[in-house]
């Protein structure tokens, strides 16, 4: 038996993998998401942040492995899931020619939702979307359509909320808004919401995967994650040119984790948080580098992150 | 759920000022096409000597006539009605709130064919005025006008399956329309290929797998259970190949 709603965790991929035509979107995923958590899904555009979510929602069946929420399988209960999950689909599935009113009226009704003005009016206060309520969604800003968007993801109270890049395109305030709302949803909801922005992922999240070229890469509580990347540094450094042989020689200094090349500039990053600018000068120099500039950055999780987004995918 | 389905899909119907459009293009063209039936018809009786009159039959020239222009009109205003119904949902993402809630993608589908379904019965509502108007005329025959709706309900029900499936096959509302369009003409070349052929085995077959040959089973006031499990299975066809289009999106 798998269903039981005593699950201590909201949604668990084993070995989930999808390929599309001479592509594989995401590769033998492994991971467990708690219940009662904000949990961010994060990685580069392209990544398989939006299969991986589709695939946990029961709108993509997986090549192989399979996704578990709260216990029940999108594939062989997609009804069971379809009624414990809410989605935010990259794109708002919206209506244009509707109201607010009768797009969630709608869209509860799909849910089959018993009381439905009631269910309504829930999710038109939680998204502060009351006073749009009679206009037609066509005739909303982004902000608003994406605040309908997230209110029919909530109709019909489901258990876990999946939020494909929410605040994408939205202008500061309303961002600040939906991961406030996004916030006061784990009271009694597990959240997952996906995000290229590492710095939205930390102001909301309690854990977080991160995935590159449909690759799980890290995984836990932020701050097991954050341990995880803190040993590093960044260092930019700008230089005449430099060939393959050069990069490649400075790629074997034991405290390099990985050099990307753009023209005159090398970002290297380091595997350790010691000063080693002058070892790294030399080591250019030795290599026949000339250096015209040099800057070691601190930990800066971000640039690290997409750096090591980057090269992983290249290895 | 096949209501909720049908339910939205009317509301955005009749919100629709293309479905307006057609309304109104429809009844003007059925509308015309009889007054010139009926002149035409007026014209041919005066223009033959009295002892002739008779060989001229009304029911021939006028009544289904007039029934098989507007099957033949319904080959146009079908796609367009037709051709948003999945395409649309797909090419705005709206395809997944459905697939995200607790609905199958046969519900879909039939909720989606219904709505159109009713709205084209509909479309011809403004045509019952032409029974009434054969009424006063004297036409005696009303089994006759009975199997002629029967059949452009059963028709239009075929041509709105096929358009369903059509719009499953593209995101691009004029490709899907075009689609429609060359479906129900299909249907139509059959029974044309029937007439031609010399071959009565073959003629045979291809008028019973044509819509129109049943159609015009229906139009001469006969009505049998195998036309009807005909336009059932027709549908029922086309209606599975739609669900089918629609749930290859996980493969």
């Amino acid at each position: 038996m798998l269903g039981h709603d005593a699950a201590p965790w909201a949604l668990k991929a084993e070995k989930l993998h999808k390929d599309y035509p001479g592509v594989t979107a995401v590769q033998s995923l492994d991971f467990t998401i708690h219940s009662g958590v904000v949990h961010g899904f994060l990685g580069p555009n392209g990544a398989g942040k939006s299969t991986s979510l589709r695939m946990m929602c029961g709108l993509l069946r997986p090549t192989s492995g399979r996704v578990l929420v709260e216990g029940f399988d999108p594939v062989e209960q997609p009804f069971e899931v379809k009624s414990r999950v809410g989605l935010l689909p990259e794109n708002p599935p919206l209506y244009r020619d509707m109201t607010v009113n009768e797009y969630l009226t709608f869209t509860a009704r799909l849910h089959q939702v018993k009381t439905i003005p009631d269910a309504v009016d829930r999710v038109l206060t939680l998204t502060n979307t009351t006073h749009v309520a009679h206009r037609l969604i066509g005739n909303l800003s982004k902000g608003y359509r994406q605040r309908v968007g997230i209110a029919q993801a909530l109709v019909h109270d489901p258990r876990l909320v999946v939020l494909d890049e929410p605040t994408a395109g939205l202008d500061p305030e309303s961002v600040v808004e939906v991961r406030a709302l996004i916030k006061s949803l784990k009271k009694d909801k597990t959240v997952i919401f996906s995000s290229h922005l590492l710095h939205e992922v930390e102001e909301v999240c309690d854990t977080i995967s991160i995935i590159a070229h449909g690759q799980l890469m890290a995984h836990g509580p932020l701050s097991e994650v954050r341990q995880q990347f803190a040993g590093q540094a960044l260092v930019q450094v700008e230089v005449a040119g430099c060939s393959d042989v050069q990069a490649t020689q400075l790629r074997k200094l034991p405290y390099v984790a990985s050099i990307d090349v753009k023209k005159t500039q090398l970002s290297i990053l380091l595997n350790t948080k010691d000063d080693v600018r002058a070892e790294l000068v030399r080591a250019m120099v030795a290599a026949e580098l000339d250096v015209l500039g040099l800057e070691q950055k601190g930990p800066e999780l971000e640039k690290i992150f997409l750096q090591v987004t980057r090269n992983r995918g290249e290895a | 759920m096949i209501l909720v389905m049908a339910r939205r899909e009317m509301a955005q119907l009749w919100r629709s000022p293309l479905a307006w459009t057609l309304i109104g293009l429809f009844s003007l063209l059925t509308g015309w096409t009889f007054f010139n039936l009926l002149v035409g018809y007026a014209d041919n009786i005066q223009a033959v000597p009295a002892d002739m009159q008779s060989q001229i039959n009304f029911l021939e020239e006028v009544v289904m006539r007039l029934y098989a222009n507007i099957n033949f009109f319904l080959l146009f205003f079908i796609p367009p009605l037709t051709m948003r119904l999945i395409s649309e949902e797909k090419r705005q993402g709206t395809l997944d709130l459905l697939l995200a809630a607790p609905i199958t993608d046969t519900q879909i589908v039939v909720g989606k064919f219904l709505a159109t379904w009713i709205f084209t019965v509909v479309l011809l509502v403004p045509t019952l005025l032409f029974p009434v108007v054969l009424f006063w005329a004297g036409v005696p025959d009303q089994t006759i006008l009975l199997g002629c709706y029967l059949g452009l309900i059963c028709n239009a029900a075929c041509y709105v399956a096929l358009g369903l499936f059509a719009s499953s096959l593209t995101e691009n509302q004029v490709v899907a329309a075009l689609l429609g369009f060359i479906f129900i003409m299909a249907t139509w070349l059959l029974s044309w290929i029937a007439q031609t052929t010399d071959n009565f085995m073959v003629g045979e077959v291809l008028r019973w797998i044509s819509v129109t040959g049943h159609f015009e089973t229906l139009v001469k006031g006969v009505l049998s259970t195998s036309d009807l499990a005909y336009y059932a299975g027709f549908i029922g066809l086309s209606l599975g190949c739609s669900v089918q289009v629609l749930g290859s999106r996980n493969w």
